[in-house]
């Protein structure tokens, strides 16, 4: 058999590995269907059948949902899925699993730009350096895991790392510039972070290859002519309603937060105290530095080996029971591909490693496994090479070496798959909003028996998994919810009723409407079993209460 | 020193590739920075008296 051929089967089958990791299983596994999960997939759904979002706006550029204006794309992909597979969780998780399988394909061909040009290594490595890199991010768990689910950022990835194969590509055949820009203008709608990400990605390239673009600068304006096209819809929007551009950003950025103000307050305060002439005190405690430091704390916090390896995200809905997001047999792999791939000077590839969890560093919830995701494309073809360089160089080129890094990743693997199937469902189901589903499959019957329902808004916002599990037509939804005024402190919204479910921002039971006629829903032990009949109750797959259907004592 | 450690590590990973001149720019604003967050720390730890 030729060589090319068997590199085209090993990577088939490769891909074909990584599309059945991600969507096996896929409206099982996360155990529920997040409460952003379906914001995308109602969204879709009523763009599909009106053009129009929940709150009436016409394809609108971002997607206010909570308060937190989502980017679109993730609904604008789901909207194909959904016409064909119905309104459910596979249909809105699909785009993610398919895209995430893409991916794969895109960083066999970034590590072959990336490290075959002007390669002084041998044949042999750079054979199996790209499709180590397709393997290895093949059953990456944390890149399985964000293919996984309808979040953002593995639509994020796909565009961000194919941007990037265009950059590098483009060096020798400039149309790839247009693939390029369109690819990053994707990432831009797909989410909020890559417009900090691919400036600073654009930035990288144009620093290290700044010679061979300025030959070629004539070939500039028609990607940036597209580019440019094809975000202006996005421009436009924001000149109309600024919350498109910054409305995220006002509920996680650190420079909305008051965490360093506080901190400086506190520092000038204690120097105050002690009669410190002021300017001393601002030389050591001023804004610059205070910030400066947050934001490198914050960075670092992201290569950090708890995160990376053992603990993972401490943030709902991103934490897996008991691991990281990385093999640790990766990690000797990534600290020798680093040392070779900085000796032989690939700047952009260690830009693109320092660039990628750079946003993450400006919100006030690190680490954060999803707005650091871009760290999983470097990362992985660093480990790659580091993996393909030591096996095979003498004496590690021997089979027994070879067999024992399989070893470790197959222990590796199954510790995940563990931990994904059994341990996260059992010890984290209300991460992922379990029991909302059966809950509106069990209210569904009881919803025109009762001229009233209260509902607690804890475990996922109500209003947006009745819409969703009930596929609550345009003409039904948009009349019967009613939205709060009040925005809370960060920035997020409130569903009042929707259909007759009233939904208490607060469910207090003794201040919620005693009524003999009314339906209530608790969640956990909120409603008092003493006062109430109970119809109905959902459990977590551990046998705690998620929820109660109950009425009042007759 | 939470700024120093980051432009350690730049400097570390980058020093193949920098030029000389870069370099000892690199190592001066690393050395100056360095300085700062030294007498800094010093400040809050023996005038103020927290950690800073």
């Amino acid at each position: 058999m030729k060589k090319s051929n068997a590199r085209r089967i090993a990577l088939a089958s490769i891909i074909g590995l990584a599309f059945l990791l991600r969507v096996v299983k896929l409206s099982e596994y996360p155990v529920g269907l997040y409460s952003d999960e379906a914001v995308f997939g109602y969204n879709a759904y009523l763009l599909l059948h009106t053009g129009r979002d929940e709150f009436g706006r016409l394809w609108p550029m971002s997607l206010e949902s909570f308060g937190d204006w989502k980017p679109p794309m993730q609904a604008w992909l789901a909207i194909p899925v959904i016409k064909i597979f119905g309104l459910n969780e596979f249909a809105v998780r699909l785009p993610s699993a398919i895209l995430g399988t893409a991916t794969i394909l895109v960083i066999y061909l970034l590590a072959k730009e990336l490290l075959f040009k002007k390669s002084t290594h041998n044949a042999l490595r750079t054979t199996y350096v790209p499709l180590s890199a397709a393997l290895l991010l093949a059953i990456n768990p944390w890149h399985i895991f964000m293919s996984r689910i309808a979040m953002l950022v593995a639509v994020e990835i796909f565009f961000m790392s194919l941007g990037v194969l265009g950059l590098l590509k483009g060096l020798t055949r400039p149309r790839w510039w247009v693939v390029s820009a369109a690819a990053f203008a994707g990432a831009i709608y797909s989410y909020y972070g890559s417009r900090v990400t691919v400036p600073l990605i654009v930035a990288a390239f144009t620093l290290v290859y700044f010679r061979k673009i300025s030959r070629a600068w004539r070939a500039l304006f028609f990607p940036l002519l597209i580019g440019g096209l094809l975000i202006l819809p996005l421009v436009y929007s924001s000149f109309l309603d600024s919350r498109v551009l910054t409305g995220r950003a006002r509920t996680t950025s650190i420079f909305f937060n008051d965490n360093v103000r506080l901190m400086l307050w506190e520092a000038r305060t204690q120097a105050g105290v002690k009669n410190i002439p002021p300017l001393v005190t601002r030389f050591f405690d001023n804004k610059l530095y205070y910030y400066a430091r947050d934001i490198a704390v914050r960075y670092l916090s992201h290569f950090s080996p708890g995160f990376l390896f053992f603990r993972g995200d401490s943030h709902p809905p991103f934490k897996l029971a008991g691991l990281g997001y990385l093999h640790t047999v990766e990690l000797p792999m990534f600290l020798l591909g680093l040392w070779l791939i900085r000796n032989e000077r690939r700047s952009f590839l260690l830009l693109y490693l320092l660039a990628a969890p750079f946003v993450a560093s400006l919100t006030f919830l690190t680490p954060a496994a999803n707005r650091a995701f871009n760290l999983v494309i470097p990362w992985t073809i660093i480990a790659a090479y580091g993996l393909t360089s030591l096996l095979t160089v003498r004496p590690y080129s021997h089979a027994a070496v070879k067999s024992l890094v399989v070893l470790f990743y197959l222990v590796s693997l199954s510790l995940f798959t563990y931990s994904y199937l059994q341990l996260t469902p059992r010890q984290l189901p209300h991460h992922w909003h379990y029991g909302r589903r059966e809950l509106v499959e069990k209210l569904a019957p009881l919803l025109p028996r009762y001229p009233i329902v209260y509902m607690s808004n804890q475990g996922g916002p109500p209003y947006i998994f009745l819409a969703f599990y009930l596929a609550l037509p345009p003409g039904e939804f948009h009349p019967t919810v009613v939205r709060n005024p009040v925005i809370n402190e960060l920035g997020w919204g409130h569903v009042d009723k929707i259909l007759n479910v009233i939904i208490p921002r607060e469910f207090v039971w003794n201040e919620v409407p005693k009524k003999p006629d009314a339906l209530y829903v608790g969640f956990g032990e909120e409603i008092p079993q003493e006062e109430v009949d109970i119809l109905n109750r959902i459990y977590y797959p551990n046998g705690k209460v998620a929820y109660t259907i109950a009425t009042l004592k007759q | 020193m939470t700024l120093t450690v980051v432009l350690g590590t730049l400097l570390f990973l980058f020093r193949p590739t920098l030029a000389p001149r870069a370099r000892i720019v690199f190592i001066l604003l690393l050395v100056l920075i360095g300085s700062y967050e030294a007498v800094r720390l010093l400040y809050h730890r023996l005038v103020i008296g927290g950690g800073g």
